[in-house]
């Protein structure tokens, strides 16, 4: 806010109506400098897991833009002011919950921001200094690596309810239970007839197998059958193959939390524990960190891709995937339709021994 | 239509799931049919190299009442005994690749599959080549025991065909 504003600000306070300089606030505050980059730190900030980067989208989508008062804009540029600065990913970011196969922003822990007695430092900036005593920086190191983990934890919590909570899902959808074992079902019963049509000696049929007449309907079903089980093998095996595929690492983590949970919080505290010596070894010889943001990363560890876990149902509005499951679902309707319509046809020629 | 155009068309869909499943489906899958495809594999041998046995015989003649509706007096007994065989160890594959798949369900683990190792391809190469084995070779063997009974002529792997099963003129 420049002087004339604050001029105005005043008189506001004491009960002048400065209604007209009010008007371009809210353009102002919106094209600010700030609030650009603020905006533009926001979407990295998305990407990342952590509490604080999590902290930083949800404060900016609380911020409302539209000052009713030059107090209010005054705070609002304010609020703006300390959220940019805190947007940025030397502040948010979580060494052990870096995405190891993912670009990061930062290039090492030297980097991360820390209090120490009030005063903001990066990492290296506090190994380099020879004025702060070893102990405060051991204490605001120690801080700093607590809060992290139990924003660690967090996460893995996060994961763990998630995952209890997509198992409640499915016990609670029949529906979805019953639909998923009546697809398995109609594949077995589609490839059992398949091998009734052209195993059980039925020798009218045979004879539309070895000689088709287009005018009688069972030639269609003895060539149109097998064409569109083939088509619809096809659709199942790639769709359920690239399912598959895409919902491994989440099958595992369930399958692992499911049995042992306390190891990877155990994994994580031991993982702190190494990082702290690290950053104590780096203090103690005053050694400049570089490249090494991933070193430390538990969020897909050796155990469980947490990742994974709280974005379960984003493989869903993936385009392979939706194709996927068009072509399958198409294909499905197409084949039970043609398997009732081959079934009925074959009976009745097999119990009437007649050429339909 | 003919057997080896069947064969053919079938086997990129097994080509197909061995090469785009995950490493521990495809493990899961190849540990179901492990019991099931060497029963298969171990019995076809026996027909094969030492058809003196009669293993056909031996595991066909107590279950030729239980497929009489295939049967027809044209055949041969060593090709009805075949036939009623080859069902049988179909029924036989997939019992027991049911229990192995119940029991996987409820004791597979696994490793963490974003853990990176060099020899991840080949172990999946190999275990490819394991499911095809597993899964795509009994079913031919099985296509080829029943085809008798198939409206299919064999196409051109007949040669190939009569080597393992060859069918009475």
């Amino acid at each position: 806010m420049d002087a004339r504003m604050k001029f105005f600000l005043l008189s506001e306070m004491v009960g002048w109506n400065v209604t007209p300089e009010l008007k371009d606030e809210r353009e102002r505050l919106l094209k600010s400098p700030t609030y650009q980059i603020l905006k533009e730190n926001v979407q990295e900030a998305k990407k990342h897991f952590s509490g604080r980067a999590k902290e930083v989208c949800r404060s900016f989508e609380k911020l409302s833009i539209d000052p009713k008062s030059l107090y209010q804009s005054f705070v609002l540029e304010t609020t703006l002011d300390y959220l940019a600065l805190h947007s940025f990913p030397e502040y948010y970011i979580n060494p052990f919950a870096v995405d190891p196969e993912g670009d990061c922003p930062l290039d090492t822990i030297g980097e991360l921001i820390v209090d120490v007695e009030g005063k903001e430092m990066s990492v290296n900036e506090i190994i380099l200094d020879e004025t702060i005593p070893t102990p405060v920086k051991k204490e605001s190191i120690e801080r700093k690596l607590d809060e992290d983990l139990r924003d660690m934890e967090r996460i893995v919590e996060d994961s763990l309810k998630a995952i209890e909570k997509n198992r409640s899902i499915n016990k609670a959808s029949s529906l979805r239970a019953f639909l998923k074992v009546m697809e398995i079902v109609f594949f077995i019963l589609a490839q059992v007839f398949f091998l009734v049509l052209f195993s059980v000696p039925f020798e009218i049929f045979f004879s539309y197998v070895t000689h088709p007449t287009w005018t009688r309907v069972m030639s269609y079903v003895a060539y149109g059958y097998p064409i569109l089980l083939l088509l619809y093998d096809l659709a199942f095996v790639l769709f359920h193959s690239y399912h598959a595929r895409v919902r491994e690492p989440y099958e595992y983590a369930v399958r692992f939390l499911s049995r042992s949970s306390e190891s990877v919080f155990e994994s994580i505290r031991e993982t702190k524990e190494n990082l702290y010596d690290y950053l104590l070894g780096a203090i103690n010889n005053r050694i400049e960190l570089k490249g090494d943001i991933k070193d430390f990363s538990r969020l897909k560890d050796a155990y469980v891709d947490f990742r994974s876990v709280l974005l379960s149902e984003e493989f869903k509005k993936r385009k392979t995937y939706r194709l996927l499951r068009s072509f399958l679902l198409t294909l499905s309707t197409l084949m039970a339709l043609f398997f009732l319509f081959s079934l009925t046809i074959y009976l009745l020629g097999l119990i009437l021994q007649v050429a339909i | 239509m003919t057997l080896s155009l069947l064969f053919l068309l079938i086997a990129p869909l097994f080509l197909l799931s061995s090469i785009f499943l995950p490493s521990h489906r495809l493990k899961v899958y190849v540990r179901s049919s492990l019991l099931g495809g060497m029963a298969a594999l171990l019995i076809s041998f026996v027909d094969i190299f030492f058809p003196d046995v009669q293993i056909v015989v031996l595991l066909g003649q107590p279950f030729l009442q239980l497929f009489f509706f295939l049967l027809s007096s044209e055949q041969t007994f060593l090709e009805q005994c075949r036939i009623a065989s080859a069902f049988f160890l179909l029924l036989l594959y997939f019992l027991l690749y049911l229990l192995s798949y119940a029991l996987q369900k409820l004791l597979f683990l696994g490793q963490n599959m974003t853990i990176h190792w060099s020899g991840k391809v080949l172990r999946h190469v190999g275990y490819s080549i394991l499911f095809l084995l597993f899964t795509f070779v009994p079913l031919v063997l099985f296509f080829l025991n029943i085809r008798i009974l198939l409206p299919f002529p064999d196409g051109i792997f007949s040669s190939l065909f009569q080597f393992f099963y060859p069918l009475e003129a």
